[in-house]
């Protein structure tokens, strides 16, 4: 492979964000810029759909590899794919198009800087997918937080500011230690390469220290509770497209980094840490559904929802079963794809009522009998009903976590049961009952840019929770891969302490 | 069944939606010449429902309890007796039902009676057809599964018959036992609906702690609500405001920020601009390390 497919789609939003750079800011409604912006994520979406097809499913080694120097020979630009990531990489660039077509609706000033934005946090998100080194992994990773800064800053809601600070620094933070545990990852080994560094192995005594490094980046990123927090008011405070972005992928930037990277550098101390994460991923999913069950914000509530799915995936991950990462990585993507169209979803009615008080809706099923079809599509994904995405991702944690502990599976599934409670009271309440508010009634129904984006996210929902197969199919040789590479480190490290 | 209930069901709704979305029976009555279709529709249902002879909820109802009656034992009896007391409690709120909705005066307040109109034919088609079913199917399918081989036959695999079905036939008073039950409910239930509706509310009355028990269906929602959602809410609250509110919030970002905010106003306060206490610190500092270093 000659041709650098990965660094084309890299590199292909920020060049259109140069275009719309220096197109002319005075045109009328910046439409121009605007259709620039969905052109280039199109063809970088169907550029990814070309290397899914061209990509080998059955082969576990990295695809696609390209190998520069960049920081004379210490240090290395090297991006690749595996099963794994580039269903990440697709869902990054199938939502990024759907976010600029609902642009128009949310973001009423300095169009054009947002676009920038959007284009930029492409560019970033991809890369953190595919890196292979972990110096260009952290680069990726901490540099998408300057996009998302922005947005939630400059087109936020009232307490923006408070809120984008928030995010920052709470995220910065736990990412330094990453950026320390890299650096002595460089000089114990000589190589920040993360394929190489699959071979050589870290020793088990530096393993804790890191492990937990990592683990401070990726739990705040992820969010595990208890530092979930700058979750709920990030979202609220973002604009519509800000919290697709920030639900459907930027969260996924750690479950992923967990698979990758804790459990691929540093087996034994993943096992050492099981029951850690097995606790904050249990407290996360019963603690943060019960608290989305007293939300009065829409919004918060779906924020508050994401950190109990992100808890299904953290246990997920470190059940080490092969149903269980599976589930995992299946789960991440439903609830990118779901928690997007949620987040799409309040958009909609805030935009023509401007309030996310739930107690401000209500009977919207007689005023909007299409958008109440599509909510509950949603709604039932959420909650995990058989025949949406959400249901195979939650079953096969599931799975792994009985096969692992059956005390952590029964109380996880508690989770399921509440997550049911809150999403369809909620869907009561604004769907259903009467229309209390008059002014609700001059509300028209779904717009045709909103009709496309919203089943554009419907058909995928629908189509892989019936038939998971394409995905699975994709990740189940690299996921194996990793769980043979991990029981191997483990019991290596079994037999040297005997 | 699945047709009775099904032709109850849609005809239920076909009344709510004659009575403009209104469900409460109390608010309902003297229709019968407004909702002819309807009436005669959901009056095959009650019949049906309520196992009257050769209808087809009599066959289903009438061989469960016939064959409780032939096990012999205690067991068995009891689930026989069981089941014709429930015959005849269906029987008497169903009509009870027919009577409050149908019959009797108009009743209700907001509504005036002109309002009150047939249901379209779409609404009216699939219940006649459910009626037809509701009638017929029982007949219809009776040989087909109810009986001694044909039951072995029909059923094959999918039932496994712990012991051989009887093969006696229960004494012939028994047979009549419940349509007669069922039959007689109707004119009972007429006359303590209909005619003199004292006798039920001086039930009422006498008895107000038990008719709330059953009116609020054995507090089962109350039940429910004390053990289960009432408590999820209180806990959820209590998380959202206290601990990540007032604890995470309090003592995480916003307690960093605040004692960094706290100490740099603190550490300003040392820039007063005045030479003399910057000459002390100098002085002191100075001393410090003097000291030190003739210690060592």
């Amino acid at each position: 492979m000659n041709f650098p497919i990965l660094s084309s789609l890299i590199l292909l939003p920020t060049i259109g964000a140069l275009f719309i750079l220096f197109t002319k800011s005075s045109s009328g409604k910046y439409q121009s810029s605007k259709y620039v912006a969905l052109f280039i994520s199109l063809a970088n979406f169907l550029l990814s759909l070309y290397l899914w097809y061209v990509f080998d499913k059955n082969s576990i080694d990295f695809q696609f590899v390209e190998n520069r120097e960049w920081l004379s020979g210490f240090i290395n630009y090297k991006v690749g794919i595996d099963g794994i990531s580039i269903l990440f990489v697709i869902l990054t660039t199938f939502i990024t198009p759907i976010c600029i077509i609902s642009v128009n609706s949310t973001i009423k000033n300095r169009l054009k800087d947002f676009l920038i934005a959007i284009l930029i946090m492409e560019t970033f998100m991809i890369g953190v997918f595919c890196s292979l080194d972990l110096v260009v992994f952290y680069l990726f990773f901490e540099a998408g937080l300057i996009p998302m800064f922005l947005i939630i800053g400059i087109w936020g809601g009232e307490r923006r500011v408070y809120s984008a600070f928030k995010f920052f620094l709470y995220t910065l933070l736990g990412s330094v230690l990453m950026l320390v545990a890299i650096i002595s990852i460089y000089w114990i080994t000589g190589t920040t390469d993360v394929e190489k560094l699959y071979e050589l192995g870290i020793k088990a005594e530096y393993q804790n220290l890191l492990w937990l490094a990592f683990f401070s980046s990726f739990a705040v990123k992820t969010p595990m509770w208890p530092v979930h927090t700058w979750l709920p008011d990030a979202h609220v405070e973002a604009p519509t497209v800000g919290s697709v972005l920030l639900a459907a992928i930027l969260l996924k930037m750690a479950g992923y980094g967990f698979i990758r990277f804790s459990i691929g550098l540093f087996p034994i101390a993943s096992e050492n840490f099981t029951m850690l994460v097995y606790i904050l991923s249990l407290i996360a999913i019963i603690y943060t559904s019960l608290v989305a069950l007293m939300q009065e914000d829409m919004k918060k509530l779906i924020a508050y929802s994401s950190v109990a799915h992100m808890g299904f995936v953290t246990l997920g991950i470190f059940t080490m079963t092969q149903q269980g990462i599976e589930g995992s990585i299946f789960q991440m993507i439903s609830h990118g794809l779901v928690s997007a169209a949620l987040f799409l979803s309040v958009g909609v009615v805030y935009e023509r009522h401007h309030t996310r008080l739930i107690n401000k809706y209500g009977g919207l099923v007689s005023i909007m009998p299409r958008y109440a079809i599509v909510f509950m599509v949603f709604t039932l994904g959420a909650l995990g009903l058989p025949g949406t995405t959400g249901f195979v991702g939650e079953f096969l944690i599931l799975m792994g976590a009985f096969e692992k502990n059956i005390l952590v599976a029964m109380i996880a599934s508690l989770g399921v049961i509440l997550g049911a409670a809150y999403m369809l009271w909620l869907f009561k309440r604004v769907v259903f009952g009467e229309i209390n508010n008059q002014e609700l009634k001059s509300m028209k129904d779904l717009k045709t840019f909103e009709i496309i984006t919203l089943s554009a996210l419907v058909i995928p929902i629908l189509f892989f929770g019936f038939y998971p197969e394409p995905l699975m199919n994709s990740i189940e040789a690299s996921v194996e891969n990793t769980l043979t590479m991990y029981n191997f480190d483990l019991i290596n490290s079994l037999a040297s302490k005997d | 069944m699945p047709f009775l209930k099904l032709c109850y069901f849609l005809g239920a709704g076909a009344v709510i939606h004659s009575f403009h979305e209104e469900q409460d029976i109390n608010k309902m009555g003297g229709v019968i010449k407004k909702l002819p279709y309807t009436y005669v529709l959901m009056l095959i249902g009650t019949l049906a429902l309520t196992g009257f002879p050769f209808l087809s909820g009599f066959y289903s109802k009438d061989a469960i309890i016939e064959f409780a009656y032939l096990r012999g034992n205690g067991v068995g009896i009891l689930a026989a007796f069981v089941g014709i007391v429930t015959a005849l409690l269906t029987s008497i709120y169903s009509w009870r039902l027919i009577f409050k909705t149908f019959h009797g005066n108009f009743n209700n307040k907001e509504l005036s009676v002109d309002k009150i109109h047939e249901s379209p034919l779409i609404m009216i088609a699939p219940l006649v057809i459910l009626s037809i079913g509701a009638i017929f199917a029982g007949m219809a399918f009776k040989s087909l599964f109810i009986g001694h081989e044909i039951a072995y036959e029909f059923w094959g695999k999918s039932i496994k018959f712990l012991e051989p079905l009887s093969t006696d036939h229960p004494p012939t008073w028994f047979l009549f036992l419940t349509p007669i039950l069922v039959t007689s409910a109707i004119p009972f239930s007429y006359y303590l609906y209909l005619k003199n509706t004292n006798i039920v509310n001086g039930l009422k009355e006498m008895n107000e702690p038990i008719y709330q028990f059953l009116v609020k269906k054995w507090y089962f929602d109350e039940m429910y609500d004390y053990l289960f959602v009432n408590p999820s809410k209180k806990i959820g609250k209590f998380l959202w405001k206290k601990v990540d509110g007032s604890i995470i919030d309090k003592f995480g970002p916003d307690g960093i920020s605040s004692v960094i905010k706290n100490l740099s106003i603190k550490a300003v306060k040392f820039q007063s601009g005045f030479i003399y206490q910057y000459a002390f610190v100098m002085l002191i500092g100075f001393s410090v390390l003097l000291t030190i270093l003739i210690l060592n």
